[in-house]
């Protein structure tokens, strides 16, 4: 008798603690994020990519969740990626980070995750604005351009207002400069580069622009172009002004194997070489868009997603979340 | 086999005939459409194969052909009109370059001493890389009107990224390059990128795991959907033997297994693309294909041998009524009623069974008929082989001629009753001969006439022929007694009887006379009647020739009825008497002889 | 009809239909496309730096076999009980295989005695087998270190000092290299000595330390970070080139292929790593579905200097095609 009216009070009680988490839905005990990289090879990206998954390891530790992080390379392709996107679909991915190989055709990325209801966090290169526009469920993380373009121009007013012989080596009153370039189709390259220089006629200083190049984001046609400049145009070449740090590490490069001294060289990204090189004091500075912060806002709203969570973070439009940048200089 | 069929049931003949039938043509009519749609199928398949080959082997050719018109409009349209000591030739190369870079990774413009005149993207030679001796080098300045592609390799000559390389395919040739008064020879290099190539070829499979790759005209890969595998030593690939084969289709068999390979070649370059389709690569060699095919069959056998099943037992179910009624009547039920039913030829059999049932019925009453009133007669006869009233009278004939001392006479007459007696038994026999039969009428006629002391007279003739012939006995007597009490009581000394056997015809006759009183024909009939109708208790009135009770004792209706059971209906007496005139009676026989009767009997 | 009728149609019915659901229906022969693989690989670092080949290897296995690999790397490196917490917790997550470079062997062993792990193993860089390891897929790193050895030797035929760098304290697959590289040395008679790497500064310091005169060092790396670290370190510094008679040790990744082709690396073991990421899966799959075992798998290893690089028979192996 006991017994019994013991086991009827215990189902009883299972089904009302059943009853009250009934209504809601079965909490996740793991998350699956498929991370798609245009290449893996670029140095930004690459540490971009070790701090995502630093923080997807220490989100595990904190909350027990499990994040499996599917990391894959596009290698330039985007045939390969939207083959990776298909892929991490159908391997159950709750939600995607993609950094697009092609920024215009991120339509067809955007119709597969929507036909899949899966959210995607684009970072790094941004999709144009009707395809962003196609989904709620598309987020877009980066750094803004301009800002980091100004920042650039800012290290070299502030240089230049200090210790103009700094720039203006050999002091004619001119700073000649010559630029790399980022991708030619990529409109970071395009805003960068028009605000740097932007910033250094609002800044007052003298420019005289030599040359410029495309390097495609790249150290080692960075590299190539410095190597031809400097031998195009000996002792002319006072500044040069790159896009990223990976083409100012290519224009090092050349500097160290021609022997040659006295140009002042920035850049953009605080790659870990990019730093180290600036705090060696062979970039007078480099901006760095907290890499923290960055990896932090994607792998968080991506975790948020896929949790079906609220979102932290302040979304621009709903979608856009540009990261504070700061500049790093070498002293 | 004819032993199966007749061991078993109609309905099973029938029903087995049926199903065997449906089954052969399931089997026929499944494994032709099989075999039709199957060889159908696999056609079409590798026809589509074959359209899939072409198409990517147009797209091959035409991508090598957009490269190689790329390399001709470098040259011709670019370098060669170009001096290089005066102006730059960049921009013209990189507006190439940005229209093409989905293949191409890098342009190079190289001089005869391997030193890097233009590159596009931006590229510097690796620090103390000597171009001229890569192995294209060379061979590129001397062949100098052809364009130049090397195997698949990592990229090399090239400062890299750190963590990066590149698999291209370098494509060469050589070129004059003007500076200012001198031309000199240089190399003009194009790096394809081998992903490009990847992105052509991948992911095309042919038919049912058929794939197909690429290779250089003395056999070495240059695409394989599992390059990299084969490379290590994972798997195999039969592309040394596929160098040898000409455009077209072939069988081979490799690893075991059969395939069919098309070649098809490459424009220009000596490469030639292999299309691999194995042979049982065809859908409906799936297990389950097959095992639906033998569903199907069964199915259909199912369903048509419930009908088969059916439709037999509509048909032969009646025979089976009929069958069982058949079994009750052989058991002997003779009134069992017989079902008629099913088709009309069922209908008209058991009509038919029915019939010839009562039939049978009717016949064996008869039989059983015949045999009791054979009996009976026989019974009779047995009775009146000793009739006591004959005895009794002719032995006190024989008293009074002892005791009268008419002593001779008296033997004649024990003698001949004797006889007399000896013939009528006959052991038992009912068949004698005429001899014998003759003797038993004269001995009894003999003994009357003395009892009626000589009132009348006899004679008895017969052929010498006859007289082994077979004979009925205790014809004569009856008759002949018949002739002396209703003729000879009343003729005193005038009587005549005449007894006469002789053959006829063929068969055997006697002929009894007498002139005596005679008969009316009615009395005649009455003789002769079958039922003759009993006397009125106690009216001694009536002509009927009542059993006599001083002869034998039987009726002439019982020779006559003996006569015709014996020997058949067409054989018996006929009587015919003139009243006051006298009576003649006809015994008709067959004339069989005495012998052959005997062994039929005994048969 | 009778009864014996009546069984047989009714084994007949039940044929066909049983006929029926064979080929119409899935309840009995499954498609077998649909199954997928869940297999998790477990390193022992917390950065796949020195993996990238045999991700390759794994990732074109894991689409060939219809696989869903899952790379995961420790938060804290080398931390075994870390490793052996993430291996229940795979386990338990569901995953049909693992797939271990183990931090220490003798962890993994006392957990399979334990039987606590209940799904198949294939273990890598351990020579360890065990009823219950479905592979092992290892070079011969004794082996390795003897072949280094004795290629180093017969590149410096006089004798001069070698050191040895690593990380941490030689344990594993380093301790094997170790033992086979110092053995030879000890065979020809040339000093060897052991350094780990001292704090936050590189290597460096200790070549600057040590610097015998007149003598280069000859540096043997017994691990890829020493061995990476050493060659950034040479490639900046020419004073410390300078010192140096050589630089080796064992590694694929290719930036190491780069300091080889710069001559500063002189001399490289190199291993098939895509081969063993494919063949991982492949036992691992294996394992899962057909209960083979395939016991110990030992990789070829292979010195190569500068020339070697662009050689067919290593190219494809250094640099894989994906």
């Amino acid at each position: 008798m006991g017994k019994k009216l013991g086991t009827a009070l215990l189902v009883l009680s299972l089904l009302l603690t059943g009853c009250k988490g009934g209504t809601k839905a079965e909490p996740l005990t793991s998350i699956r994020i498929g991370v798609s990289l245009y290449r893996g090879d670029d140095t930004f990206i690459n540490n971009l990519r070790s701090v995502l998954e630093e923080q997807a390891k220490a989100y595990e530790q904190e909350s027990g969740i499990k994040v499996t992080l599917d990391i894959q390379d596009a290698k330039g392709s985007q045939n390969v990626q939207n083959n990776q996107i298909e892929r991490f679909i159908s391997l159950g991915c709750n939600v995607l980070c993609v950094n697009p190989v092609d920024r215009n055709s991120a339509a067809g990325m955007i119709d597969k995750a929507m036909a899949a209801g899966v959210p995607v966090v684009f970072f790094n290169r941004q999709p144009v604005e009707e395809d962003m526009n196609r989904w709620d469920q598309l987020y877009y993380v980066g750094a803004d351009a301009k800002e980091s373009a100004v920042l650039q121009g800012t290290i070299l007013v502030d240089l230049y207002q200090t210790a103009p012989e700094e720039l203006d080596r050999n002091g004619d009153g001119l700073v000649s400069y010559v630029l790399l370039e980022g991708e030619s189709n990529h409109q970071d390259s395009l805003i960068r580069t028009e605000w740097s220089i932007q910033t250094l006629k609002d800044g007052n200083v003298p420019i005289e622009r030599i040359t410029g190049g495309i390097a495609n984001w790249e150290r080692s046609q960075g590299s190539a172009l410095a190597e031809q400049w400097l031998e195009a145009y000996p002792d002319k070449i006072e500044l040069i002004i790159s896009n990223n740090d990976d083409m100012a590490l290519g224009a090092i490069d050349a500097i160290e194997r021609a022997g040659v001294k006295g140009i002042t060289i920035v850049g953009i990204d605080a790659t870990t070489p990019g730093v180290e090189a600036v705090r060696s004091g062979k970039m007078v500075g480099t901006i760095e868009s907290d890499k923290q912060v960055y990896a932090g806002t994607i792998f968080k709203t991506a975790a948020a997603l896929a949790l079906g969570e609220q979102l932290e973070t302040e979304f621009e439009d709903g979608k856009y979340y540009w990261c504070p940048q700061r500049i790093i200089r070498g002293n | 086999m004819k032993k199966f069929f007749e061991n078993t049931s109609i309905r099973y003949t029938i029903f087995v005939y049926f199903t065997v039938s449906a089954l052969v043509a399931i089997l026929l009519i499944g494994v032709s459409l099989y075999s039709r749609l199957s060889g159908q199928l696999k056609l079409t398949i590798q026809e589509e194969n074959q359209a899939v080959l072409t198409q990517v082997s147009r797209s091959m050719d035409s991508y090598l052909r957009t490269i190689m018109k790329l390399s001709d409009s470098l040259y011709y349209g670019v370098i060669k009109n170009a001096d290089l000591s005066a102006d730059s030739v960049n921009s013209e190369l990189t507006l190439l370059y940005d229209n093409n870079r989905d293949y191409i990774d890098n342009i190079a413009l190289l001089s005869k001493d391997g030193e890097l005149l233009e590159a596009v993207p931006a590229a510097r030679l690796k620090t103390g890389l000597d171009a001229t001796l890569e192995d294209w080098f060379g061979t590129t300045l001397e062949r100098t009107d052809n364009l130049y592609f090397t195997m698949p390799h990592v990229q090399y000559i090239f400062d890299n990224s750190e963590n990066q390389y590149r698999w291209v395919i370098t494509l060469t040739r050589s070129v004059e390059i003007t500076h200012g008064p001198y031309t000199d020879q240089g190399v003009l290099l194009l790096d394809i990128s081998y992903g490009s190539l990847q992105l052509l070829l991948d992911n095309i499979t042919l038919g049912n795991q058929g794939y197909l790759y690429l290779i250089s005209s003395n056999g070495e890969l240059i695409y394989h959907p599992q390059m990299q595998l084969i490379d290590v030593g994972l798997t195999e690939e039969n592309n040394l033997v596929a160098a040898g084969y000409r455009d077209g289709i072939h069988q081979e068999i490799y690893q075991g297994r059969q395939r069919d390979i098309t070649v098809k070649s490459v424009g220009y370059t000596g490469w030639k693309l292999i299309g691999v389709m194995p042979e049982h690569g065809v859908a409906l060699n799936n297990i389950k294909t097959n095992l639906f095919v033998v569903f199907v069959v069964a199915f259909f056998l199912f369903i048509l041998t419930l009908i088969n099943a059916y439709i037999s037992s509509r048909i032969t179910n009646p025979i089976q009524e009929l069958e069982k009624s058949v079994n009750e009547l052989e058991a002997g039920k003779l009134d069992t009623p017989i079902d008629t039913g099913g088709s009309y030829e069922i209908r008209h059999l058991g009509r038919s069974i029915s019939h010839m049932a009562k039939q049978i019925q009717v016949l064996m009453n008869d039989i059983v008929n015949e045999h009791e009133s054979k009996r009976k007669s026989e019974f009779d006869t047995l009775q009146s082989q000793i009739n006591p009233h004959f005895l009794y009278n002719t032995l006190d004939i024989i008293v009074w001629m002892i005791e009268n001392e008419q002593k001779e006479q008296a033997v004649r007459v024990v003698t001949a009753l004797a006889r007399f007696f000896r013939i009528s038994l006959s052991k038992g026999k009912s068949i004698i001969m005429v001899k014998d039969e003759l003797e038993h009428a004269r001995n009894y006629l003999m003994i009357q006439q003395m009892r009626f002391k000589n009132k009348f007279t006899y004679r008895i003739d017969a052929e010498p022929e006859i007289m082994e012939l077979a004979s009925l006995k205790l014809m004569l007597q009856p008759l002949v007694e018949n002739g002396i009490y209703h003729g000879m009581e009343f003729m005193d000394g005038d009587g005549e009887i005449e007894v006469r056997a002789y053959l006829e015809s063929g068969d055997l006759w006697y002929r009894i006379r007498d002139n005596g009183l005679g008969m009316t024909s009615e009395q005649v009939a009455g003789l002769l009647a079958e039922h003759p109708p009993l006397p009125e208790a106690g009216n001694g009135e009536g002509e009927q020739p009542v059993p006599s009770k001083r002869g034998s004792g039987i009726g002439v209706r019982n020779v006559n009825e003996r006569i015709r059971l014996y020997f058949g209906e067409q054989y018996g007496l006929s009587i015919q008497s003139e009243p006051d005139e006298g009576t003649e009676i006809l015994i008709h026989l067959p004339a069989v002889s005495y012998q052959e009767l005997l062994e039929k009997e005994k048969k | 009809m009778t009864n014996k009728e009546r069984v047989i149609w009714l084994l007949f019915a039940c044929v066909l239909a049983v006929l029926f659901l064979l080929s119409s229906t899935d309840l009995i022969i499954k498609e077998r496309k649909s199954e997928i693989y869940s297999i998790a690989v477990i390193i022992e670092d917390s950065r796949d730096d020195h993996y990238v080949n045999f991700k390759k290897g794994m990732d074109q296995a894991a689409i060939a076999l219809n696989a869903d690999v899952s790379f995961i790397t420790l938060y804290d490196a080398r931390s075994s009980r870390q490793q052996m917490d993430m291996i229940l917790r795979e386990q338990q997550d569901g995953s049909g295989a693992i797939v271990v470079s183990p931090v220490q062997e003798m962890d993994l062993l006392h957990m399979m005695e334990q039987n606590q792990i209940r799904v198949p193993l294939v273990v890598l860089n351990s020579v360890r087998t065990d009823s219950k390891i479905a592979a092992a897929i290892s070079p011969d790193y004794y082996a390795m270190g003897q072949m280094l050895g004795r290629e180093i030797v017969s590149e410096h035929p006089l004798v001069c000092p070698v050191f040895l760098f690593c990380q941490y304290e030689p344990t594993g697959g380093s301790e094997l290299f170790y033992s086979g590289v110092n053995g030879v040395f000890a065979d020809y008679g040339y000093p060897t000595e052991l350094f780990l790497k001292p704090g936050e500064a590189g290597f460096d310091r200790i070549l600057t330390a040590n610097a015998a005169p007149n003598k280069g060092i000859v540096v043997v790396a017994l691990d890829q970070e020493s061995l990476v670290e050493t060659a950034a370190a040479l490639s900046e510094n020419s004073i410390l080139a300078g010192l140096t008679a050589g630089l080796y040790g064992r590694g694929n990744g290719i930036n190491m292929l780069n300091y080889l082709d710069r001559g500063i690396i002189s001399g490289l073991c190199v291993t098939d790593d895509f081969s063993a990421g494919y063949f991982s899966v492949q036992y691992a799959i294996e394992a899962i579905t057909k209960k083979r075992e395939r016991g110990l798998v030992t990789l070829d290893s292979y010195y190569i200097r500068r020339g070697d690089i662009r050689k067919p028979e290593y190219e494809k192996m250094l640099y894989p095609i994906e």
